[in-house]
């Protein structure tokens, strides 16, 4: 139970009452409405698993996503995979093509068991920048698209690009794909800085050239801003740049640096400021500015879930729901977990093999935090976060763990004091419970609106 | 229809076939059942049989993936062994069912 203001908040049910009642009526409003069972229900499974020997059953998804390479055009002062140019691994038309086509088949295991015929989602990603190998890269989409036709299932293609492309390349992005992400840091002088090529050379010019052409010809866009901690007091200017630029359509996604890659150095000098950094008041100031300013737009940060979830990582090989291929030719269940990936199979002279067995880090981790989380305010909505960056924190020693779950907690107190006043706060609001026998004690309903 | 003399119905299930290889759902058990690229050949030989109200036999199959893969009479021995393991999957799994 947890304390806001006036009222207790009952994560197991998902209601708020008045810290004032006495026991008998507490457990008479507990006697009346049902606890939420997931908790134990997925506690039963997880600790069934032996987190160093999980048995494989690479089974249906519905979501794939393919890493063509590990070189990059340009050197981003935070890149998480060190990117740059010369890497030998990179993925062949044939090796792409297997692999599709065994993601083909495991959606339609999907589509049979769900009854529901969803776009099969893929999605091209880093590693390095997917459009490097431009010859390869304008071979295999329009070959995945033909195998999907052939094969009757319908293809939804996302990409995230760092953006320097010229015109045809953009027309080709825009025709083929229906979701983009590109990558610009908010601000034309912060994207120079931080997102720069081999030469020093500046970015902005050119990545706004193509943001500006995906905001003209495509409904799907995000730009993502990756902040460095000593600019999160920018924010506001790049929501206004980047809204009055490019449009309010856009979704502008907002991601404070985290410590891997060329960024671990920085962030270990500089962790002892992490606090005084506060990216939760900048992102909040920031919505609250625009909102005043500009109406309700969509800004987001993949740091605050903000939905009731059941299991916060599809990536830990039990519950795997999206398979990656690696430039590598390996299969693994998560492309953000960098040296502690998962690997559950590889592409072998055309032709996926699944191992049999497999050490899985991330369910080593996800199966402590699962417990060691459980009375946090925010562990309905995080359930312990996400394994990789946890597992990543505690090997390479730096303090960004609790940092970000401190905001996190933070963030959701901030949302339940809001919503207890009466206020909506991030499509968060509170809905009296109707039910005759506790009618009288006002308690109220954590609720959702999109 | 027959399969090698013996009288069979033969399951229905939710059928789609990817780059040749046959997925099948059985909506009541939950089960999903993916064949190889021979066994799918096989499962479409005995299938459009059964359309058109025609006995086979292990023999005829392998006749008709020998013609379709032009086989050599060694390679055939191999197919013929493959085909009865296929059959006798079949069989075991209840995806065809003798009719006594």
């Amino acid at each position: 139970m947890h304390n806001i203001g006036e009222y207790t908040y009952d994560p197991d049910r998902f209601i708020f009452y008045k810290n004032s009642f006495e026991t008998e009526v507490v457990e008479k409003i507990c006697n009346h409405l049902e606890k939420n069972s997931d908790y134990e229900e997925l506690k039963e499974k997880l600790e069934n698993y032996d987190a160093h020997e999980v048995n494989i059953k690479a089974g249906a998804v519905s979501r794939a996503g393919v890493c063509l390479t590990n070189n990059c055009n340009l050197r981003c002062n935070y890149c998480s995979d060190t990117s740059s140019e010369g890497n030998k691994e990179s993925l062949e038309l044939e090796d792409v093509l297997t692999f599709v086509i065994d993601v083909m088949k495991r959606w339609t295991m999907t589509k049979f068991i769900t009854g529901k015929e969803e776009p099969l989602s893929l999605y091209f990603t880093g590693g390095g920048e997917p459009t490097y190998n431009w010859s390869l890269f304008e071979k295999i989409i329009p070959t995945i698209k033909k195998k999907c036709k052939e094969n009757g299932i319908p293809l939804s293609l996302g990409i995230t690009t760092n953006g320097m492309l010229d015109d045809s390349q953009r027309e080709f992005i825009a025709e083929h794909f229906d979701t983009i992400m590109v990558s610009y840091d908010g601000l034309p002088e912060i994207q120079n800085k931080n997102r720069h090529s081999t030469l020093h050379s500046h970015t902005a010019e050119v990545v706004e050239k193509t943001i500006k052409f995906f905001s003209n010809n495509k409904p799907s866009l995000t730009i993502r801003t990756t902040i460095w901690q000593d600019d999160f007091e920018h924010m506001k200017d790049m929501a206004d740049y980047i809204f009055d630029k490019f449009g309010n359509s856009i979704e502008w996604s907002i991601l404070p640096v985290i410590p891997t890659g060329r960024a671990l150095k920085r962030i270990r000098t500089e962790q002892k400021n992490l606090r005084e950094y506060n990216f939760l008041n900048f992102y909040l100031e920031t919505i609250e500015y625009i909102k005043l300013k500009r109406g309700s737009l969509n800004i987001s940060t993949p740091i605050f879930p903000n939905s009731i979830i059941s299991l916060y990582c599809g990536a830990i090989s039990i519950f795997c729901s999206c398979l990656w291929l690696l430039p590598n030719k390996t299969i693994v269940t998560c492309i953000e977990s960098r040296d502690l990936k998962t690997t559950i199979g590889r592409i072998e002279k055309n032709k996926v093999e699944y191992f049999d067995k497999c050490s899985d880090h991330l369910l080593r981790v996800y199966q402590q935090k699962f417990s060691e989380c459980r009375n946090c305010i925010a562990y309905r909505f995080c359930k312990g976060g996400c394994p990789a960056r946890h597992l990543m924190n505690k090997n390479l020693k730096t303090e960004m763990d609790d940092w970000e779950c401190s905001m996190i907690q933070k963030y959701w107190t901030y949302v339940f004091r809001h919503i207890l006043s009466g206020e909506k706060c991030f499509g968060w609001h509170v809905v009296p419970v109707e039910i005759d026998e506790i009618k009288d004690y006002n308690v109220l309903k954590l609720d959702r609106t999109e | 229809m027959k399969i090698n003399s013996i009288e069979v119905s033969i399951q229905k299930l939710e059928i789609e076939q990817v780059e040749g290889t046959l997925i099948m759902y059985d909506s009541i058990s939950k089960k999903i059942i993916v064949f190889n690229e021979t066994a799918s050949f096989v499962w479409n030989i005995v299938t459009e049989s059964e359309r058109t109200n025609d006995n086979i036999n292990t023999c005829e199959i392998v006749d008709k993936i020998s013609q379709k893969y032009n086989v050599s009479e060694i390679e055939q021995t191999k197919i013929r062994n493959d085909v009865e393991e296929i059959l006798k999957k079949f069989f075991d799994s209840g995806l065809f069912q003798p009719i006594y």
